[in-house]
């Protein structure tokens, strides 16, 4: 018998009995909506957790920080100086895609006729494209760069136009753009402001002159209130901050930046970039070890992921055993239909129908089964998804801030590959539910069958 | 001739309850090719029986059934299957029909079974639809047409495979007389046109004119055989 011929005399039996056939198609359709949803509502609190994480900062990003420099490591070990040897270690873990000290000064600028306070984060100029730090405008920073900078898109807002009256405050328009500005930066916190009974001091701190090349978007991270600058660069600042304080140290005039970064023992912060999200926590493992403070936002993640991992296995449950009363309702109305035709199927034998035959007939038969109440249930299931997700059925879904505002997460979703899954899914577990009563079909007795009425 | 079917000291014991009954017992019989064969007895004689194990829908409890050269009482349930679609046709007496399928379909269902292209099986069941004077009546379902029109339909499935031997099974039992003349006149023309064997059971008198050899059975066992009034396809002019 062709396969054509079993696919539409299937069909045709199962249109005889139009109002069984459509109830246990519902019935798959429930199950498998039921799979679906349930998966979907996990999937979405998944995908929640790792945007309400994102908004930390970068999951593929560990910061080092040297706390305990110096010091021993619980099990006797003497903590080596977080330096260039270490940052060189640190690459050469598994999974580490590269790594930057981090150095962080605050200086004052001046653009125009604006004047703000500035924080500036040195990076190695190469490990910026690995940071994922997004760009609105311009180049990120490269090899070579020296007195370039790449600006976060909040910083325009610390500045400010100094010659009015103290007492009111003029903001920098917001039409500004730093790129064609002439541009410099100073240590004298007073720098580029002048008022009454301020002090100068001793030796004057010479400005430096500095360039914007990028601009960075949102990343809703550290990188949108700072400028990124070459490592070696703010290395070299550092410097000049240190000789400058010592110049005029007791002279009690000007005011001091505060600086963070480099000591004679090597570096305070590390960024280190893994290539793989799960690789994420064991190399922050060995770097702990290691005797340093650690921190990434998918500790958080991990956390979140296991208090909800109970919540969604009970759903997978619900949804399985939705499926499986779906599959014996197949079953039950194959075995009904089987009492119903068992005349009909010693005729068939009898005018030559093959055992293969009758088992396939009734195994099509589950699987259109199946198909139909698969698509139907995928129909149904976007439907409640976008009912779910419209009338925000807090299950869950929850609310998050952005720069932009609130920002409603999903409660439901589902993506291609469950629906996929789910429509391979519905006639496979339907043809399973058949074997057993295909194979009943095809061992009726032949005489036995044709007696009966 | 030559022989076309083959029964060597054929058994078939049935077990009701603690009783066992011989349904046929020790028949040995040889049936030749284009031969019209009554199998005839009262009700209980066993004669369904011995037509079920000819047929290959039945085993034997001992003994051996020949077709042709083939035995078919050692046959897998697959090997008969496919042996019926090659040499079998069957006629039943309530028609055996699918309900739901048209006269067309009907007779079309045992080719697909052989897995025939359905253009050429619908071509076939409408030449032999038209031999049976059911021109009119393809479309029609078989809760729509007379009895005497649905074993019309049945005989044209019987034959659409071309078989070698076709067995019928009481095919006139629900048939008034006249009908019942009609229906033989068909098979035996048919059977006729490429030299079938016909097998009929009954226990219609109108029928064994119709045949070459009519064979008695009781209690399972042959009583006497007759040679009909008919030789093999004989003009027939029973009317």
């Amino acid at each position: 018998m062709r396969l054509v011929d079993s696919l539409s005399l299937s069909i045709k039996n199962l249109w005889r009995r139009k109002l069984r056939t459509i109830l246990t198609v519902l019935g798959v359709a429930i199950g498998c909506c039921a799979i679906v949803i349930m998966l979907s509502l996990g999937i979405a609190m998944e995908r929640n957790f790792m945007a309400q994480v994102s908004q930390m900062g970068n999951i593929m990003q560990i910061q080092v920080y040297n706390y305990n420099q110096g010091g021993v490591t619980p099990d006797g070990k003497e903590i080596p100086p977080l330096d260039d040897n270490m940052i060189a270690r640190f690459e050469k873990m598994k999974g580490v895609q590269g790594a930057t000290p981090v150095m962080n000064i605050y200086v004052k600028m001046m653009a125009g006729k604006y004047v703000g306070y500035v924080s500036i984060l040195g990076i190695r100029a190469d490990m910026f494209s690995l940071l994922d730090i997004p760009l609105e405008e311009g180049r990120p920073l490269e090899d070579g760069d020296t007195n370039h900078m790449v600006i976060g898109q909040y910083v325009p807002q610390n500045f400010y136009n100094p010659k009015v009256s103290r007492y009111s405050w003029e903001p920098m328009p917001e039409d500004f753009n730093f790129m064609d500005e002439k541009l410099t930066i100073s240590w004298d916190m007073n720098y580029g402001e002048s008022y009454p009974g301020m002090t100068q001091p001793k030796v004057k701190a010479k400005p430096v002159k500095v360039q914007v090349v990028g601009k960075v978007g949102q990343s809703g991270s550290e990188y949108d209130w700072s400028i990124i600058m070459p490592f070696d660069t703010v290395k070299k600042y550092q410097k000049e901050i240190d000789k400058w304080n010592r110049q005029n140290s007791g002279s009690g005039g000007g005011m001091y930046p505060v600086s963070s970064g480099s000591t004679d023992q090597g570096y305070q912060q590390v960024i280190v970039k893994a290539d793989d999200i799960n690789e994420v926590v064991n190399i922050m493992d060995q770097i702990s070890e290691l005797g340093y403070g650690c921190y990434s936002p998918i500790q958080i993640l991990e956390d979140m992921q296991q208090q909800s991992a109970g919540l969604r296995q009970i759903l997978l449950g619900i949804g399985i055993m939705s499926f499986i009363i779906a599959a014996i309702g197949i079953a039950n109305t194959m075995f009904m239909s089987i009492y119903e035709r068992t005349r009909e199927i010693g005729i068939i034998k009898v005018i030559g129908a093959k055992l293969k035959d009758i088992k396939r007939i009734f195994l099509m038969e589950a699987w259109w089964i199946g198909l139909f109440g698969g698509l139907l249930g995928i129909g149904l299931s976007y439907l409640l998804s976008f009912l779910l997700n419209k009338f925000n059925v807090n299950l869950g879904s929850s609310t998050i801030w952005t720069p932009e505002g609130e920002m409603t997460l999903d409660s439901s979703y589902i993506p291609i590959w469950l629906s996929a899954v789910a429509l391979a899914f519905a006639p496979v577990a339907s043809l399973l539910a058949g074997i057993f009563p295909s194979r009943r079909a095809m061992k009726l007795n032949v005489m036995a069958a044709l007696r009966q009425d | 001739m030559s022989v076309i079917i083959t029964l060597n000291d054929v058994y078939r014991a049935y077990r009701m309850g603690p009783e066992r009954i011989m349904a046929v017992d020790g028949v040995s019989l040889e049936i030749e090719e284009g031969e019209i064969c009554c199998l005839k007895g009262p009700s209980g004689s066993g004669k369904s029986t011995l037509l079920h194990l000819m047929a290959g829908l039945d085993r034997p409890s001992k003994g051996s059934i020949y077709i042709g050269k083939t035995r078919i009482d050692k046959l897998s349930e697959n090997q008969l299957a496919v042996f019926r679609q090659r040499y079998v046709g069957f006629i039943f007496q309530s028609y055996y029909l699918i309900p739901t399928l048209t006269a067309l379909e009907n007779v079309a269902l045992p080719l697909t079974f052989c897995g025939i292209s359905k253009n050429k099986r619908i071509m076939k069941a409408k030449e032999l639809l038209e031999s049976v004077g059911l021109k009119d009546r393809m479309g029609h379902k078989p809760s729509q047409m007379s009895g005497g029109q649905q074993q019309r339909v049945s005989i044209a499935r019987s034959f659409v495979n071309s078989p070698k031997v076709v067995f019928a099974d009481e095919p006139t039992g629900n048939l008034d007389t006249a009908t019942t003349y009609e229906m033989m006149d068909l098979m035996t023309n048919l059977a006729k046109e490429s030299n079938q064997t016909l097998v009929i059971v009954t226990h219609d008198n109108e029928i064994s004119g119709y045949a070459s050899r009519i064979i008695n059975i009781r209690d399972g066992k042959i009583e006497k055989i007759q040679n009909g009034r008919k030789m093999h396809h004989e003009k027939i002019n029973a009317r």
